[in-house]
């Protein structure tokens, strides 16, 4: 059984008494441990694909399956890594990784143990008495990692988690996350506009499009890893999708 | 910091220091080191200088009446007068008990329903209009008809106070509650939060820096109101001072009470602030409103 199952989900919304189409079955599939990406340009709906999947959004057709049980609501089976971290505020770090497992009912005595391996995992070691507005945005990123993984979800949602970050941190940022990955052996849903970031951190890019959202084609990122950015068929990756997404709107600016 | 980094880079605990100290709230005393600090203690003592030797000189030249005049140092004698009458401390002690006893009454129903009606939208639908209505009147414009209710006693200046912080309470309140960030709600709802844990993990403390400014703006209003209650309708405390004092023209009494007024509420001021300060110490700075 697959961990996601996007079926030939339609979303559409009425702004200014006229009906848009935001999603427009779109299937996707995301394997057990897979990581998988959702690559396209601003309004192709990847987003509004991944609140969806939250559950944030009601999709209008079709329907999302999270290891074979239907989305009807958000829940802590999918853990969300939000673009802005979404840290509460007035909780430390640890208070803020310890929420879900709180509002679980988890024991004292449990939840620290797990919230002390969290910090460990994610090198958060003597930062997690602070408060968010203490930390840097790397370190705010990587408490919204473990508060994500603390709840133990099927499938991990980010929704661009790198793009708010300096340049240097989010090379450091996303080689620490494929670490985790690894280690955790977690399945993910990436959500990002950048193709280099999709081919370094995916085995699978699933690309979209425009006017409405919906799939244009899936790339297998069939790379060893750690990736070389430098390598041939890395740049050929690169450039292959680059090239789809460019015929995409092309396409659709003549159409 | 340590995501410049490499993979798996270990933090020191010690370099937090320099980073989390920087961003640490910014101390109160630290301000005295600040220049700005002395040019106010310089206009006020400037001020007062110069009301002083005016005075003293109007007592030869009487430019104006010197009964009207009075040179601020003579307070003092004011303030040792008042003091062993036992009157100061009646005044204060009387003040006080109404003020804090409106106060909390109103802030209390205020934040109650200012919150309620930020989160449930049929109380903000049916409550606000009414308060919008209420809250562009002067308070004072109703303090007759309070008398003519509750007649010249503690009970019609608790209530007054009560209904004139109100509205300072409940719109801070429900601003607070109604200007959550909504993807703080989603994030608690993705790790499994239901209504009520939500309301209390997340709304309650998300609309607390709003609520501690309106509760420090009632307490400066609390006095505000409480005077003008005083004046016209009390038998006793600072501002019934003041129109007693009246009647035998001892201006000094009139000025002392006025400035112990502002004494007050410098001090419920800054009593405010820290524990705003300390309930909102997760912020990097307290705003100010």
């Amino acid at each position: 059984m697959a961990a996601l199952d996007c079926q030939a989900v339609c979303l559409d919304y009425v702004m200014a008494g006229r009906q848009l189409r935001a999603l427009q079955d779109v299937t996707v599939t995301v394997g057990k441990r897979e990581f998988v990406s959702l690559l396209g340009p601003s309004g192709c709906g990847k987003s509004t694909l991944l609140n969806v999947v939250a559950g944030f959004l009601k999709p209008t057709g079709g329907r999302v399956l999270v290891e074979g049980n239907e989305v009807t609501e958000p829940g802590s089976d999918r853990g969300i890594i939000f673009q802005d971290h979404a840290l509460f505020p007035w909780m430390t770090a640890r208070q803020n990784i310890a929420f879900g497992l709180d509002v679980a009912g988890v024991p004292k005595a449990e939840r620290e143990k797990k919230v002390d391996e969290l910090i460990e995992l994610v090198g958060l070691h003597g930062f997690d008495r602070l408060f968010p507005s203490q930390l840097s945005g790397g370190m705010r990123q990587r408490v919204a990692v473990s508060r994500a993984l603390a709840t133990s979800p099927s499938i991990l949602l980010m929704d661009e988690p790198f793009s708010a970050i300096d340049e240097q941190t989010r090379q450091g940022l996303r080689e620490e996350f494929l670490r985790i990955w690894q280690k955790t052996a977690q399945t993910v849903l990436l959500v990002t506009h950048s193709i280099e970031e999709s081919v370094i951190m995916s085995d699978r890019v699933v690309v979209m499009g425009t006017k409405p959202g919906r799939v244009i084609c899936t790339v297998d990122i069939d790379l060893p890893r750690p990736r070389d950015e430098t390598s041939a068929q890395f740049m050929h990756l690169r450039r292959h999708i680059g090239d789809l997404l460019y015929k995409h709107k092309r396409d659709s600016h003549t159409r | 910091m340590s995501e410049v980094g490499v993979t798996g880079t270990r933090v020191v605990p010690g370099e937090t220091a320099t980073k989390s100290d920087s961003l640490a709230p910014a101390s109160r005393l630290s301000r005295l080191g600040n220049l700005e600090v002395w040019w106010r203690i310089l206009a006020v003592l400037l001020f007062f200088g110069v009301w002083q030797i005016f005075a003293l000189i109007n007592q030869r030249i009487r430019l104006v009446n010197p009964l009207f005049m009075v040179p601020p140092l003579e307070l003092r004698h004011t303030l040792v007068r008042q003091w062993n009458d036992g009157i100061l401390l009646d005044d204060l002690r009387t003040s006080m008990t109404t003020a804090f006893e409106g106060y909390v009454v109103g802030c209390s129903i205020g934040v109650v329903m200012g919150i309620m009606s930020g989160y449930l939208l049929l109380v903000q639908r049916l409550w606000d209009p009414i308060v919008q209505i209420f809250r562009s009147i002067p308070p004072l414009a109703f303090l007759p008809m309070f008398i003519l209710y509750l007649g010249i006693g503690d009970l019609t200046r608790v209530v007054f106070i009560a209904y004139a912080v109100y509205f300072y309470t409940y719109m801070n309140a429900m601003q607070g509650v109604r200007h959550i960030d909504p993807v703080l709600i989603r994030a608690a709802q993705s790790l499994g939060a239901k209504r009520l844990r939500i309301f209390r993990s997340i709304i309650l403390p998300g609309a607390m820096p709003s609520i501690m400014t309106g509760l420090r703006i009632s307490a400066g209003m609390a006095l505000f109101v409480l005077v003008a209650a005083e004046l016209i309708a009390a038998e006793a405390g600072i501002g019934y001072r003041i129109m007693w004092a009246r009647q035998y023209f001892e201006v000094d009494t009139m000025l002392f009470d006025a400035f112990l007024i502002g004494v007050l509420g410098f001090i419920i001021d800054v009593v405010m602030r820290l524990i705003e300060s300390w309930i909102l110490r997760w912020k990097p700075q307290v705003v100010e409103t």
